[in-house]
C-alpha cells in the first residue's frame, strides 16, 4: 500500500462520527485538575495586592501607589488590585486564596531563565530538569486521556521525555487534533538518532491520545463553547471550559497571559493586564460551575518573578523578586497566606520573599493530588495547613 | 545523467578562484568528492533546502570546495529583490511626534507602520525563495535569533527594525566584535531591551543582563554584579528618533564611573565590555556553541570539539566568515552521527521545501501566516531567547500543522505545474504583475488595494463609479464585474489576523471601459459576509479590508471614506467585518514633487511650520540657575530651506550677572542638518555626545562666539533663525493646544512660562529678529502634499517581488519534478537528495518526491 493512502485512510477511519457520551457521565469520571494560569513577564505583585496602608510603600511608589478607592479591600492593611473585580464573586465566596510574599533563593532576573526555573521546580542555585509536576502525574494513573495540556502553545512546564503533554490553542486545532492522526503513530521508535526518536515518540503518544479525544470532542461539545470575556486569557479560559465540560480527562490544564513586563509607564497597561486574568478566571469559575467541575478544578497563578519595590524613572518597575499568586477553586479555603514581605527590611530595592513557591507545589501533589511524598515535600510549610478542603 | 556542465564548470572556476587559508587537519575528509547525500546536508544546513541544480553544481567538489562554495555567499548586503519602498524611501516618517498625535491620528499612523511590517516581512520571505546565495540567509536566520529583537514590542518603530535587519546584512558576515558594537548602537536593540532611557544613578539591566547571557557568554559566565556593573557602561547609550533613528550618546546620562566586569576595573563604556568579554575567552565557546546547534546538532554537543573550534575562533580574531567555515569543515559537520539531528524550522520546512522543489505553491504571498501558525512568526519571536528551535517545533499541536501543510505540499507537488499563465475567469480583473500597471495616471485603470480574511470561500466585492449631482439622483457611471478577493487568509485554518499588516494585500486593476471621468464618488461593496467556525469569529470568519482606490493621478483612501455596513460597532472605513459598502468621495492628489508645489503657497520671507508641539520642558523658577522649555516643529518651510523635523530649546538663564533669553539649536534636533553642513567657526562642538550647537540670544551685548553664530550665517539661515525667534510666542500658544502638552505640559510647565513669553513678545520688535520678514507671526500650514509621495512610494511597492523567481532564475528552469530531468532521480537516488536518513516509513521500490517530503525523516535535516 503506497505510504500517503495508507495515512489517508488511518485518518478517514478516525473522523467516522463516534457515539458521544453523555456529558454528565464523562464528567463523572473526570478527576481533580490543575488549572495553571502564567502571568508571562513578571507580574508586578506589590500593585496587584497593596498594602495600601503602609506608608513605606507611597514612598517607594510615588507616581504608581493606588488610592484605596482603586482597591478591593482585603483586610485593613491589603487591598486587591480593583482591575481584579470580576473576582470579587470569588473572593467572598472564600474561593479564592492569596499566598503571599512566594520567591525562592538566588533570584534570577532573566526571564526565560526564572519562569524555567518555576516550571521545574528549581531556584537560583540549581535549575530543574523537568516540569514540576510531570514525573508525579504520570505516575498518578495511566487511564488520562493526556496528562497535561496547554492551551497557549508553551510547553515549558511540561517538559517531560515521557507522558503525554499536548498543546493546542484554538478550537480549529482541537477540532484538527480530534479528527487527525500526527500520522507518525505506525512506526517504530527504535532509532539511534535521538531527533528521529524522539519525533516518532510524540507522533505515537499523539495517535493514542487523539484516540481517545476524538470521542469526547463531537459537535455537541462544541456547540456548548461559551465566550469568556477576558482577551486572549478568556479565549483560552473558554477553550479549558469546553473540554474539561466535555469530560475529556487530562490532569493539568495550562493558559498564559503575556505582557507583564511592565518597565515603562506601566499603571494603564498592568490595569488592563489584570482586568483580563480577573475576568477570564471568573469566567472559567462561572463556566466550570455550570458543568458541576468547580470542585475539582485548582487554579494557580504564577510568573517569573515580582517587580522591584522601587518604581524606575519612567513610571514602571524592573525585575524584582517576590510575589504573591492566587489560588481558586471549590476546595479551597480563601483568604490571605502567608506574610506580606516587608518594606521596611528590603534587599537592595527588592522585597525578600516570605515563603519558597515550592511550599505551595507540596501542597498542590500531596494536598490536591494525594501524592504525599513528592520532589517538594522538603519544602512542606506548617503555615499553608488547611490551605485546600478535603 | 545530463549534468548542466556549463553551470558546473562556472562553478567549479568560481571556487578555484576563490582565494581561502585552510587548516590542514581533516583534510583527507575535505578532499573528499562530494556526494548528493553530502550535498543536500551541506545546502540544508547551510543554505535554504537543496534543489538538484544547487546539488548538482557541488557534485564535482570536494568538501573543502563545496564549503568555500557557501561560504562566498555569506554577503547578502545585495539583494536579489528591492526592499519596501516605504522602509528606502526619503519620505520623513515623525515617530517622535507620536505622543502629540490625537488617538485617531495615532490609530493611522500605527496601522500604517504595521502595514508597512507586513511588507517588510514578505519582502525577507521573497528574498528567502529568490536568493542565489542562501548561506547568507541562513546567517542572517542566525543572527536574527541571536540577537532577537520584536516588532511586537517595538512601538511600530519599523523603520528601527529594517535598520537593523540591514545591520546584519552587512555587519553579520565580518568582524563579531564590530557587529557586536553596532548592536549595542543599534535603535531597535536600544528600544527592546529598555535601554533608551537608562542612565547614570537608575540604569536599567535588561540590555546589559542579555549581552552577557544571551549574546556573547552565556548563562553562568557571569554574576549578578556583573549584570549591574555592565548596566552603567551601557547609561546614556540612546537613539534619536527625529533623526531616522541614528545612535545618540547622552554623555550627561552616562556613568563614567569605575566599574568591575569580569574582575577587570575601569572607567568602561559598552566597547570596552566588549572587549573584556572578547579576551575573557568565554565568549568563543559560548558562540559556537551556538553555531555548532545551528549547523551541527540540536541533540547532542561534543564539549572537545566546541573547545578546539573556539580556540580556532578565537585566533582567527572572531571573524564571522571564518567561524562559519570552520563550521562547514569540521569534522564533526559531516561525522554520520550527527547528520539529521536539527529538526527543520518552520523556514525550513516551508521556504526550504519550496526551494528544493523549485515550484512556488500558489499560496506563497501568505507565507508569513504559515510560517506564525508553524510557531515561526518573523520578527516576533516568542521572547528575547528566540526561538527555542529542535524539541520546541515538534510539540503535539505543531506537529500536527507541519504534518497538514506537509501534505498539502505533497499534493501540490504530485500534480503538474500549473501554467504559468492563469487567465481569470470571466472577469477583466488582473493582478498588477506587470510593470505597466504601476505607471500612474495612464489611463483608464482603477486600481483597488485590497486584504481578504477567507472562510469557506473568498470575500466577493464589486466597485461602483458615480456622478452625484446636487438635488437629483446620483447617476452610476460604471459597474465593476464580481471581484473574487485573492490571497486571501485561511482564518479556519490559520485563525484570524492579529493586525492589518498579517493581510496579504493585493492590488487588483481594473480595466474601465466606460468614461468615468466625471466620477466623483466610488463605492467597494462586499456582499457575501460569512461566519463563523466553532467558537465564534476565531474559529473562521470572512472579512474584506480596503486600503485604497486610485485612478488617474486620485487616491482615494479607504480610512478617510464613510462606510455602513451590518456590523453594529464602528469599525474603521475599509474594514468590512460584515457586509456592507463602503463610499469614497475624498481624494489626494500623486503630485510628483510636493516641495515645489508648496513654495506657491509660502510667501518670500515667510517661515511656515507644518505642525507645532510641545517636546519638553520644565517650569520657570526665577530662583533657578536654568529655566527651558523645547518646542517641536515639523514642515518647517522658508524660502529655499526645507526641514522635515526641527527642535527648538527656549532657554532662560544667568550670564555675566545678567537674566538673559536665548533658544538653542543642536545638530540632534533638525532633519536634514540645521545649517545644511555649513556650521558657523565658533559653533560650540561637543565632542563627548558628539553634538553641535549654538544659542541665539534675544538681547544685544554678545561675546565673540554668539556674535559669529549668527554673522557667518548666510541669508537664508540668519533669515531662519529671525523667523524662528520671532515665532517662539505663535510656537508657545499652538503648542498648548496640542495632545502632547495636555498630557505633560499642563502638569511640567503649567503657566509659569507666560509671563516670559508675554515678555519676549514685546521686546521681540525692537530685536534684530524683526528684521527681514515679510510677516514676523508664522504661518502654521500642515502639508497634506507630503502624504502624497509616500503614497507614490507606497504603491509602487507593490510590484515589488510578484515577478519572483525562485533561485533568481526562470520558473521553467527550476521546476524539475514533472520533467524528464526528474527521471534522474529515482529510488535512493531520489531519497539520497530529499532525506538526511533513510525512510522511517516504509516506501515502495519508486516512492515519489511527495511520498518522501511526508515522511517524518523529512522533518529532520
Amino acid at each position: 500500500m503506497h505510504r500517503r493512502t495508507l495515512l489517508r485512510s488511518l485518518v478517514a477511519g478516525l473522523s467516522l462520527p463516534l457515539a458521544p457520551l453523555h456529558l454528565a457521565e464523562a464528567a463523572a469520571r473526570t478527576g481533580r485538575r490543575l488549572v495553571l494560569v502564567e502571568l508571562s513577564g513578571a507580574n508586578d505583585g506589590l500593585n496587584t495586592v497593596v498594602p495600601f496602608a503602609n506608608d513605606r510603600y507611597r514612598a517607594l511608589r510615588p507616581t504608581l501607589a493606588l488610592d484605596r478607592q482603586e482597591l478591593i479591600t482585603l483586610d485593613d492593611q491589603l487591598g486587591l488590585n480593583n482591575a481584579m473585580r470580576p473576582l470579587t464573586t470569588a473572593w467572598q465566596a472564600g474561593e479564592m486564596a492569596v499566598v503571599q510574599g512566594l520567591g525562592y533563593p538566588d533570584q534570577n532576573r532573566s526571564h526565560f531563565k526564572s519562569i524555567a526555573l518555576w516550571e521545574t521546580g528549581g531556584d537560583g542555585r540549581q535549575g530543574g530538569r523537568s516540569g514540576w509536576l510531570t514525573e508525579d502525574i504520570e505516575g498518578l494513573d495511566p487511564d488520562f486521556d493526556a496528562h497535561g495540556i496547554s492551551l497557549d502553545g508553551g510547553m515549558g512546564v511540561f517538559a517531560s521525555s515521557s507522558g503525554v503533554w499536548l498543546s493546542f490553542t484554538s478550537l480549529h486545532h482541537m477540532q484538527t487534533l480530534s479528527q487527525t492522526q500526527a500520522g507518525l503513530g505506525v512506526l517504530s521508535t527504535d532509532s539511534a538518532n535521538p531527533a528521529l526518536s524522539m519525533l516518532l515518540d510524540r507522533g505515537n503518544a499523539l495517535d493514542t491520545a487523539m484516540g481517545r479525544i476524538s470521542k469526547k470532542i463531537n459537535d455537541r461539545s462544541l456547540r456548548s463553547f461559551q465566550d469568556i470575556r477576558g482577551g486572549d486569557l478568556g479565549r483560552q479560559a473558554a477553550l479549558a471550559a469546553t473540554l474539561i465540560n466535555a469530560g475529556v480527562d487530562a490532569p493539568v490544564l495550562k493558559m498564559k497571559i503575556g505582557g507583564f513586563d511592565t518597565h515603562e509607564y506601566q499603571r494603564g497597561d498592568h490595569g488592563r493586564l489584570l482586568r483580563d486574568l480577573g475576568e477570564a478566571l471568573a469566567g472559567l469559575r462561572r463556566a466550570l460551575k455550570q458543568g458541576g467541575q468547580w470542585d475539582q478544578t485548582l487554579v494557580l497563578t504564577y510568573s517569573e518573578f515580582g517587580r522591584r519595590a522601587t518604581e524606575n524613572e519612567t513610571r514602571g518597575t524592573d525585575h524584582g523578586t517576590a510575589a504573591p499568586h492566587f489560588l481558586l477553586g471549590g476546595k479551597v479555603r480563601g483568604g490571605l497566606w502567608g506574610e506580606h514581605p516587608d518594606l521596611e527590611n528590603l534587599e537592595d530595592g527588592d522585597l525578600r520573599f516570605s515563603l519558597d513557591y515550592r511550599s505551595v507545589y507540596q501542597r498542590i501533589l500531596a494536598g490536591w493530588f494525594g501524592l504525599d511524598r513528592n520532589r517538594f515535600s522538603a519544602f512542606e510549610a506548617s503555615s499553608l495547613d488547611g490551605l485546600l478542603r478535603a | 545523467m545530463p549534468l548542466p556542465t556549463l553551470w558546473r564548470d562556472f562553478c567549479t572556476g568560481l571556487v578555484l578562484l576563490t582565494l581561502w587559508f585552510s587548516s590542514p587537519a581533516l583534510a583527507q575528509d575535505l578532499d573528499r568528492l562530494m556526494t548528493v547525500r553530502d550535498a543536500r546536508h551541506l545546502l540544508e544546513r547551510a543554505g535554504l533546502g537543496a534543489h538538484p541544480d544547487e546539488v548538482e553544481a557541488l557534485l564535482p567538489l570536494t568538501r573543502g570546495e563545496a564549503v568555500e562554495h557557501m561560504v562566498a555567499q555569506l554577503d547578502v548586503s545585495l539583494t536579489t529583490l528591492e526592499p519596501p519602498a516605504a522602509l528606502t524611501s526619503d519620505d520623513y516618517v515623525a515617530y517622535w511626534v507620536e505622543g502629540d498625535m490625537e488617538e485617531a491620528e495615532q490609530q493611522t499612523f500605527r496601522v500604517q507602520r504595521e502595514k508597512e511590517m507586513g511588507e517588510f516581512r514578505r519582502w525577507w520571505i521573497r528574498e528567502m525563495l529568490a536568493t542565489s546565495a542562501p548561506a547568507g540567509e541562513r546567517l542572517l536566520l542566525i543572527w536574527h535569533n541571536h540577537f532577537v529583537t520584536t516588532f511586537g514590542s517595538l512601538n511600530e518603530e519599523v523603520h528601527a527594525l529594517y535598520q537593523q535587519h540591514e545591520m546584519f546584512r552587512e555587519k553579520g558576515h565580518g568582524d563579531f566584535r564590530t557587529l557586536l558594537q553596532a548592536v549595542v548602537r543599534d535603535a531597535a536593540m536600544l528600544n527592546y531591551l529598555d535601554n533608551r532611557d537608562s542612565r547614570k544613578g537608575q540604569p536599567n539591566e535588561n540590555l546589559a543582563r542579555e549581552l552577557m547571557e544571551l549574546f556573547v557568554l552565556g548563562e553562568g559566565n557571569y554574576t549578578e554584579d556583573d549584570v549591574k556593573e555592565v548596566a552603567r557602561t551601557l547609561t546614556g547609550y540612546s537613539y534619536n528618533d527625529l533623526r531616522d533613528f541614528e545612535f545618540q550618546f547622552n554623555e550627561w546620562g552616562h556613568d563614567k564611573g569605575v566599574k568591575t566586569v569580569l574582575g577587570k576595573r575601569g572607567p568602561f563604556d559598552a566597547d570596552d565590555v566588549i572587549d573584556i568579554m572578547l579576551d575573557s575567552g568565554l565568549a568563543s565557546r559560548f558562540i559556537v556553541s551556538r553555531f555548532w546547534h545551528a549547523y551541527i546538532s540540536e541533540f547532542s554537543q561534543d564539549p572537545q570539539a566546541i573547545e578546539a573550534l573556539a580556540q580556532k575562533w578565537e585566533a582567527s580574531g572572531f571573524d564571522v566568515t571564518e567561524l562559519v567555515r570552520l563550521m562547514l569543515r569540521s569534522e564533526a559537520f559531516w561525522a554520520e552521527e550527527y547528520r539529521g539531528t536539527i529538526v527543520k524550522s518552520p523556514v525550513d520546512l516551508l521556504i526550504g521545501t519550496t526551494r528544493s522543489a523549485g515550484r512556488l505553491p500558489e499560496w506563497w504571498p501568505t507565507m508569513s501566516s504559515r510560517l506564525e501558525g508553524l510557531g515561526q512568526h518573523l520578527f516576533d519571536a516568542p521572547n528575547v531567547a528566540g526561538w527555542a528551535g529542535g524539541a520546541d517545533w515538534i510539540t503535539p499541536a505543531r506537529l500536527i500543522s507541519r504534518n497538514e501543510v506537509l501534505n498539502e505540499l505533497a499534493d501540490l507537488y504530485a500534480q503538474p505545474p500549473a501554467p504559468v499563465l492563469a487567465a481569470d475567469e470571466g472577469s477583466t480583473m488582473m493582478m498588477a504583475d506587470d510593470e505597466s500597471a504601476t505607471a500612474i495616471g495612464s489611463g483608464q485603470t482603477l486600481r483597488l488595494r485590497y486584504g481578504a480574511e477567507n472562510f469557506e470561500g473568498p470575500p466577493m466585492m464589486i466597485v461602483r463609479a458615480f456622478h452625484d449631482r446636487d438635488g437629483e439622483r446620483p447617476q452610476l457611471l460604471w459597474s465593476s464585474p464580481i471581484i473574487r478577493a485573492e490571497g486571501g487568509i485561511d482564518t479556519e485554518r490559520l485563525g484570524r489576523i492579529e493586525s492589518l499588516a498579517d493581510l496579504n494585500w493585493q492590488v487588483a486593476s481594473l480595466d474601465v471601459t466606460e468614461d468615468i471621468s466625471s466620477a466623483n464618488r466610488f463605492s467597494v461593496a462586499f456582499r457575501n459576509d460569512h461566519c463563523c467556525g466553532p467558537g465564534g469569529s476565531q474559529g473562521g470568519d470572512r472579512n474584506l479590508f480596503i486600503d485604497w482606490l486610485n485612478l488617474d493621478d486620485r487616491v482615494y483612501l479607504a480610512r478617510e471614506g464613510t462606510q455602513r455596513s451590518n456590523c453594529s460597532g464602528t469599525d474603521a472605513p475599509g474594514s468590512l467585518y460584515c457586509s456592507g459598502e463602503l463610499q469614497l468621495k475624498t481624494f489626494q492628489t500623486l503630485t510628483p514633487d510636493p516641495i515645489a508645489g508648496d513654495d506657491t503657497t509660502v510667501p518670500e520671507n515667510q517661515l511656515a511650520v507644518g505642525r507645532v508641539l510641545y517636546s519638553w520642558g520644565q517650569a520657570f523658577r526665577g530662583t533657578q540657575n536654568w529655566n527651558n522649555f523645547t518646542i517641536g516643529l515639523l514642515d518647517v518651510r522658508m524660502n529655499g530651506l526645507h526641514y522635515d523635523a526641527l527642535r527648538l530649546e527656549v532657554v532662560e538663564t544667568e550670564r555675566n550677572n545678567r537674566r538673559e533669553l536665548m533658544i538653542k539649536l543642536r545638530s540632534t534636533d533638525c532633519r536634514p542638518d540645521c545649517f545644511y553642513g555649513e556650521w558657523p567657526s565658533t559653533t560650540f562642538d561637543d565632542r563627548d555626545r558628539d553634538m553641535l550647537e549654538v544659542e541665539y540670544m534675544l538681547r544685544p551685548g554678545w561675546d565673540y562666539e554668539l556674535k559669529q553664530q549668527y554673522a557667518e550665517l548666510d541669508d537664508d539661515h540668519r533669515l531662519l533663525i529671525n523667523a524662528l525667534w520671532s515665532g517662539v510666542p505663535t510656537f508657545y500658544e499652538t503648542m498648548k493646544t496640542g495632545r502632547r502638552w495636555r498630557r505633560n505640559g499642563t502638569e511640567q510647565l503649567g503657566t509659569s512660562w507666560d509671563a516670559v513669553i508675554a515678555r519676549i513678545d514685546e521686546v521681540l520688535p525692537k530685536t534684530r529678529y524683526a528684521k527681514g520678514l515679510s510677516n514676523p507671526i508664522p504661518l502654521i500650514l500642515p502639508m497634506p502634499a507630503q502624504s502624497g509621495s509616500m503614497m507614490a512610494s507606497m504603491m509602487m511597492s507593490q510590484s515589488a517581488g510578484s515577478d519572483l523567481q525562485l533561485l533568481d532564475r526562470d520558473a521553467a528552469e527550476v521546476e524539475w519534478l514533472s520533467r524528464e530531468r526528474g527521471a534522474a532521480y529515482q529510488g535512493d537516488a531520489l531519497i539520497d537528495l530529499v532525506l538526511a536518513a533513510a525512510p522511517a516509513a516504509p516506501t515502495g521500490a519508486s516512492p515519489t518526491f511527495s511520498d518522501l517530503i511526508t515522511d517524518p525523516v523529512f522533518q529532520l535535516k
